[in-house]
């Protein structure tokens, strides 16, 4: 897992709404232009921060990116996934 | 106590939730919360203090991992913080410049390579002290200090307090006539973005406030990153802030202000003064 490469794909994203915004429109191009195998592409776009945090993933990047994509509203979401163990 | 031109040591919270969510908890947790931070602030102002060195931590707010410093310290503009869902208004914060590029030249001269920003941009860990402690006493400035205890690779708590004990040599030697306190921010139990996060272990922070009533910060030092983050988070790991803080004083003895366990603000909330024995 190209790990600094996943974790510099959710900090971008956290820190630019441009990216954000680009993100959200077109997600696959967004990070085509990051080192990231299949697998690390999808578990950002379903935002598995459970399988991202397993897998070596900074925890406060995860929450800190998922306040600013999914919205700091959403903090029970995010604890529910967290605490949902990866069904594979 | 006499520690060159340093009058006055704190330890304190910078927890967001303080500013972004300030009635969820008990009201008698905020209220305790909010009369242990006036009462540093009042103490900064019956010490007459004009100067205060903050340490505090990113939280992948500042830095991203294309550049990941281990020790950081804000020699010129200062402004924030940078988090707008704080609540609290971002703005120019006056730093003390010359006593923090003498900070900055001592370590050069003398083991530690600072990292320099010249235009700091902080965020909570920062703001909150400063706008809850420092803000209401007119005309202190601020030198702010960075150290990476909030994400890996962390400094180690071992090089927090020797970078801190440079600080305190550094300003043992300013010839200026400032009267200088400090400010060891974060921790203390916190679980932020792991599974656990909302859980406060208060064992364990009696633990790390016993220690530091003790001036013990060989037991704070002797804590492993692994044991840390197993009992208190990742979180926990800004006792190293403290653990910097402690190493700027030199020995002193802690006196608690104020703690609570506070789950709706995701964090075990410590306040201490350090004083001569």
């Amino acid at each position: 897992m190209s790990l600094a490469a996943v974790e510099k794909a959710m900090w971008d994203l956290g820190a630019s709404v441009e990216n954000r915004e680009r993100f959200g429109a077109f997600p696959d191009e967004f990070l085509a232009k990051y080192p990231l195998n299949a697998a690390e592409r999808d578990m950002l776009k379903s935002w598995d921060v459970r399988r991202l945090t397993d897998q070596g993933c900074d925890p406060m990047l995860a929450m800190m990116t998922w306040n600013a994509v999914v919205g700091g509203d959403q903090t029970p979401e995010y604890m529910r996934r967290m605490n949902t163990p990866p069904s594979e | 106590m006499h520690l060159g031109q340093i009058v006055a040591g704190f330890l304190l919270p910078h927890d967001p939730l303080m500013a972004s969510m300030p009635d969820a908890p008990p009201p008698e947790k905020v209220a305790n919360c909010r009369e242990a931070f006036a009462r540093i602030s009042n103490r900064l102002h019956e010490l007459e203090i004009d100067t205060v060195i903050v340490i505090g931590d990113d939280h992948y707010t500042l830095h991203g991992p294309s550049c990941i410093p281990r020790y950081m310290i804000g020699v010129g503009d200062v402004e924030g913080p940078v988090e707008q869902w704080l609540g609290i208004e971002r703005r120019v914060v006056p730093n003390n410049s010359p006593l923090a590029e003498h900070i900055m030249r001592y370590g050069f001269e003398h083991g530690v390579d600072w990292t320099v920003s010249k235009t700091l941009e902080f965020d909570h860990s920062i703001g909150v002290p400063v706008e809850y402690v420092v803000k209401p006493v007119p005309g202190i400035r601020t030198i702010p200090i960075y150290i990476n205890s909030g994400f890996a690779p962390f400094i180690s708590s071992r090089r927090a307090y020797e970078v801190g004990r440079n600080v305190g040599l550094a300003v043992a030697e300013w010839d200026g006539n400032e009267r200088i306190a400090v400010l060891g921010t974060g921790g203390i139990s916190h679980w932020v973005g792991m599974a656990k996060m909302g859980t406060v272990n208060e064992v364990w922070d009696r633990h790390v406030i016993e220690f530091v009533e003790r001036g013990d910060a060989a037991s704070l030092i002797a804590l492993t990153d692994e044991e840390i983050i197993r009992e208190a988070g990742n979180g926990g790991l800004e006792i190293k802030n403290w653990i910097f803080a402690m190493g700027v004083l030199g020995p002193l003895v802690g006196e608690v202000i104020a703690y609570e366990a506070v789950p709706e603000w995701i964090c075990g909330c410590g306040f201490m003064e350090l004083k001569a024995a």
